[in-house]
């Protein structure tokens, strides 16, 4: 699903987001990333979203590196990462349903759908009988589940929690901490950057990463990259002397697999409403 | 929520800012049109002295009918004269008392051997003008040449003058306009920023983010250039009959609604498309 592959992010000289990091999630998994502030959480979830590009190495979303994606599909590729901010950051001129329903705004759904999928996200987050108030006559952990309603409106795969709780009391990291397993139960891989000891607590059983100083120094279950497994059935072909290949073979082989990945992404473009 | 009625609510929340936008828009398209229409104007009021008999020659009082006509067939020969028309005395006089027949001393005083007779030649160029000047002033029985490429000349400076200034103006006050709004709309940017980088986080396409600010950009145009008109076109009819007595027998007003139209149209077209403009260079700063 998400592959790190030995990357760095440097912003100044000696000064690293993030450095040689390499990992591989499974899609349905539910992934805390730890470290202390400035150890690189951020910037691993902004090369996710390719807000930030690598120095080195390749990040891999759903099989496609990231390099591969055109500016142009780049908002297609963030449609399928639901972001949750330490800060909610929701837009405070429009109310909380307006706020859900502002992706599937932007992912062109028709107004039906828009309505039966924000009735059920705010039925999911439990904020049915406030979705008529603004931002700021929210609660942290009230504003925050409405982030996180905002976050899965287009269903992605994949969501992203920076910080959920940074801002909240225990009650309400809890309540949000329970959205964020319900919500990985029901298939979503999520990944939860968290320095709160009572996430760490709560999601003891949950994969770790943690990182510091921009290296990842612990990985609770390490995974072993699938694509890995077909480069080493490629490799044992290779060494059997009637089925080598040239290396340009090779490249030729892997190429249509990245072509057809961004072509699916191209596909998924919304179409063009016909006339009524 | 749709971005032409986002760009609405944008509008509402900022009322002075956004009346300075169509206030300068407007001031902008009203210099325009007005110039434009003066532009129209003194190209007609040229047009019409250029149609007009444009030497005229008076004949000695004395002079005899088969001298008149001798100038005449004279004149007629010359390969560069487009017409010629003889005015006798009697006709002079009929003349002359159509344009005084309210006023009967004017009519007893004067009879038709005090008016001269004359002749109106038009040359097929203006450049032939000063030769047909030169011909009649060397004929005996011309008495006094009028010749009026002066006054053609002086009318085609003043519409170059006039046509200059007016680009110049409609230049100037169109650049700063698209200032204005790019400036009043990159505030509003600048106050949404989050909601932008929100919005981009959420996998907004860059016409979703711009579309809001093309709109607004758009509704200052179209505002700013009805409202600009409405005052121009007020401004005429209440002029309008200053102007008939100032022009006199030169026939340009009223002006004919298609001229209005076509004004309008392209007027507006090109407002809307410097508002719009204005408003996705404004936001396009900001997303770079």
């Amino acid at each position: 699903m998400i592959v790190f592959d030995k990357v760095s992010k440097q912003f100044f000289n000696d000064t690293y987001g993030v450095k040689d990091v390499s990992f591989v999630i499974d899609s349905g998994e539910l992934i805390l990333i730890t470290g202390p502030t400035g150890s690189g959480k951020t910037t691993l979830m902004r090369l996710v979203t390719k807000e930030h590009t690598p120095t080195e190495g390749e990040v891999i979303f759903d099989d496609l590196p990231l390099s591969k994606v055109k500016p142009s599909l780049l908002p297609l590729h963030r449609r399928r990462i639901g972001v949750v901010f330490q800060d909610y950051r929701l837009l405070p001129e429009s109310n909380v349903w307006e706020n859900v329903a502002l992706p599937l705004l932007i992912a062109g759904k028709s107004s039906d759908e828009i309505e039966e999928r924000v009735t059920d996200l705010l039925k999911l987050v439990k904020l049915e009988d406030k979705f008529e108030l603004f931002p700021n006559e929210l609660s942290g952990g009230e504003a925050q589940r409405v982030s996180i309603a905002r976050a899965l409106a287009v269903a992605p795969p994949v969501l992203f929690a920076d910080e959920p709780t940074g801002n909240l009391d225990k009650e309400s990291s809890l309540a949000i901490i329970n959205l964020l397993k319900k919500i990985n139960q029901l298939g979503t891989t999520v990944l939860v950057s968290t320095h709160d000891v009572v996430v760490l607590e709560e999601m003891a059983a949950a994969r770790r990463l943690e990182l510091k100083n921009g290296e990842l120094v612990l990985d609770t279950q390490p995974k072993k990259r699938r694509v890995k497994k077909k480069e080493e059935e490629i490799e044992k072909k290779k060494d059997k002397p009637k089925q080598k290949k040239t290396p340009a073979k090779k490249v030729k082989k892997d190429a249509p697999k990245t072509k057809e990945k961004v072509e699916d992404l191209e596909e998924s473009k919304p179409k063009k409403k016909g006339k009524k | 929520m749709n971005p032409f009625t986002t760009a609405l609510t944008n509008i509402r929340r900022s009322p002075f800012q956004s009346i300075t936008a169509m206030a300068i828009t407007a001031v902008t398209l009203f210099v325009a049109y007005s110039f434009s229409l003066m532009i129209l104007g003194t190209q007609q009021i040229l047009n019409y002295f250029e149609t007009r008999p444009q030497v005229i020659g008076f004949f000695e009082l004395d002079a005899s009918v088969a001298e008149i006509n001798q100038v005449s067939e004279k004149m007629r020969q010359k390969t560069y004269v487009k017409d010629i028309q003889l005015i006798t005395q009697e006709e002079a006089l009929a003349t002359y008392r159509d344009e005084n027949r309210d006023d009967p001393l004017l009519l007893e005083l004067v009879t038709a051997d005090i008016l001269p007779a004359s002749i109106e030649v038009s040359a097929d160029e203006i450049s032939a003008l000063v030769q047909v000047k030169n011909d009649l002033t060397g004929l005996d029985a011309v008495e006094e040449v009028v010749f009026q490429q002066d006054i053609i000349d002086s009318l085609t400076n003043w519409t170059t003058s006039v046509r200059y200034i007016g680009i110049a103006t409609v230049v100037t006050l169109g650049l700063t306009s698209f200032l204005i709004i790019t400036a009043l709309i990159s505030m509003k940017v600048t106050h949404r920023k989050k909601a932008i980088q929100v919005m981009s986080f959420l996998g907004a396409s860059s016409w979703f983010i711009k579309a809001p600010f093309f709109f607004e950009g758009v509704i200052y145009g179209l505002i700013g250039s009805l409202t600009g008109w409405g005052v121009m076109f007020a401004a005429l009819l209440y002029l309008t009959p200053w102007l008939k007595e100032f022009l006199g027998t030169i026939s340009i007003l009223p002006i004919p609604w298609e001229v209005f139209a076509i004004q309008l149209s392209i007027g507006t077209l090109i407002t809307i498309l410097l508002g719009g403009f204005a408003g996705t260079t404004a936001v396009k700063r900001m997303m770079k």
